[in-house]
C-alpha cells in the first residue's frame, strides 16, 4: 500500500497538532514535516520528498500563495492543498492560479480531508463547496474562468493591433459592446489593460 | 401604459422574439436584417426583457424612418451579468450631439433606467448608426433558464 508523505504547514501550532492528530491514526499517511511559515515551507519541501502538502494561505513572513509559486519555480513535485479559513475568490483564485491541486476549509469534516489528500495526491482538483461557488460566482462571472469564443474573437483583433473602434466596426457592435467585453476579459485573466490582457491569452495558449 | 411584456415574449425567448421582429421588418422596409446571438441564453426579468424588445422595436422603425441603410446587424450579446443589444445600420448616420428627441430615444432611456440600463448612441454622418443598449442581468429564475 502506497503511503502518502504530508507536508503540514500552518502558522498555528495547534492546527498543524490537529492534522498531524487526523493524519497520523491512519498507515495510508505519513507527516514527514510541519512548517509555520511559507519560507520554511519551501526549505523543508526540498528535503523530505513530502507527496502533498497541506498549506495554510494567510502566515506571516511568506503565505502560502508565494510558496507555492516558489515551489513550482523550483520545480518541486508535491501536489498543494489548501486548507484555510478563507473561501473569498480574493483568496481563492491566486492560490488556484499558482498551481494549488485543491482548496478546502478548516471546518472540513476528518474524512473529507483525507478523501481530499488522497484526490490530490492522484492529481484530482478538490474544491470545497463553498469555493467552488465562490468561484463561479467570481466577478459576476457564472460560467467560471473561461473565456468565451466571443471574447476570444475581440482579443485576437486587439492583439492584431485592433482600436475598440476597429474592432467594432469588424464585428458590426458598438464601441460600448467591445469596451465591456475587455472588461469581463480583464476580469477573467486577472489583468488591468488590453496589454496584459493579450500577453496572459499567449502565455496560456488562448491565442496563438 | 404600455403592457409590461410585449406580446411576443409570452410564446418566445427574447433572441427568438428579436428574429421574428427582424425578419418582419425585414420583409416591410426591405432592408437586410441579421441577428446575431452570442454568450449563453438566460432568461431574464420580464421587465428587462420587455425593455430591451421595445428598444429593438424602436430601434429598427428609426433605422427605416431616418438611416436609408441597406443593411441591419443586430448583436445580442449575453454576458454573466449583463445583456447587450446592438442595432448597427449601414445608413447615413448622424451626429448624436444634435439628438432632436425625434427619434424616440428620450424615451427608450426612460424605460431602460427602469431596469437598471443605458442607452448609447454611436453614430456619425456617413458612418451609419450602432444602438447599443445594456441591460444588467439579474440572477436566474428558479428552472427558467435555458
Amino acid at each position: 500500500m502506497t503511503v502518502i508523505r504530508l507536508l503540514i504547514v500552518d502558522d498555528h501550532p495547534i492546527m498543524r497538532d490537529g492534522l498531524r492528530g487526523v493524519f497520523s491514526g491512519d498507515p495510508g499517511f505519513e507527516v514527514v514535516g510541519e512548517a509555520g511559515d511559507g519560507a520554511e515551507a519551501v526549505r523543508l519541501a526540498q528535503r523530505v520528498e513530502a507527496d502533498v502538502i497541506l498549506m495554510d494561505l494567510r502566515m506571516p513572513a511568506m503565505g502560502g500563495v508565494e510558496a507555492i509559486t516558489r515551489l513550482r519555480e523550483l520545480g518541486h513535485p508535491a501536489r498543494v492543498l489548501i486548507l484555510t479559513t478563507y473561501d473569498t475568490d480574493r483568496d481563492v483564485l491566486p492560490a488556484i492560479k499558482a498551481g494549488a491541486t485543491g482548496y478546502l476549509l478548516k471546518d472540513a469534516p476528518r474524512d473529507e480531508l483525507i478523501r481530499a489528500v488522497h484526490a490530490a495526491y492522484a492529481g484530482r482538483p478538490v474544491l470545497a463547496p463553498s469555493v467552488a461557488s465562490a468561484l463561479i460566482g467570481l466577478a459576476g462571472d457564472r460560467g467560471g474562468d473561461a473565456l468565451s469564443p466571443r471574447e476570444i474573437e475581440v482579443l485576437r483583433l486587439v492583439a492584431d493591433g485592433a482600436t475598440n473602434q476597429a474592432a467594432a466596426r469588424r464585428l458590426l457592435v458598438s464601441e460600448t459592446t467591445i469596451k465591456t467585453h475587455l472588461l469581463h476579459i480583464y476580469t477573467k485573466l486577472g489583468v488591468r489593460d488590453r496589454a496584459s490582457a493579450v500577453a496572459t491569452a499567449y502565455k496560456r495558449g488562448l491565442l496563438s | 401604459m404600455r403592457a409590461l411584456r410585449p406580446q411576443q415574449l409570452e410564446q418566445a425567448s427574447l433572441p427568438e422574439a428579436i428574429g421574428t421582429l427582424a425578419r418582419t421588418w425585414s420583409a416591410e422596409s426591405a432592408i437586410a436584417a441579421d441577428l446575431e446571438t452570442t454568450g449563453t441564453v438566460v432568461r431574464a426579468a420580464p421587465g428587462t426583457e420587455a425593455a430591451v424588445f421595445r428598444a429593438a422595436q424602436e430601434a429598427l422603425a428609426n433605422v427605416a424612418k431616418h438611416a436609408q441603410a441597406a443593411k441591419v446587424q443586430i448583436t445580442l450579446t449575453y454576458l454573466s451579468d449583463t445583456l447587450l443589444l446592438d442595432v448597427a445600420d449601414d445608413g447615413t448616420g448622424f451626429d448624436p450631439g444634435d439628438e432632436t428627441g425625434g427619434y424616440g430615444l428620450a424615451g427608450m432611456r426612460q424605460r431602460l433606467s427602469r431596469v437598471g440600463g443605458t442607452l448609447t448612441v454611436e453614430s456619425s454622418p456617413g458612418a451609419g448608426t450602432i444602438l447599443n443598449v445594456s441591460v444588467p442581468l439579474a440572477e436566474p429564475l428558479e428552472g427558467a433558464s435555458r
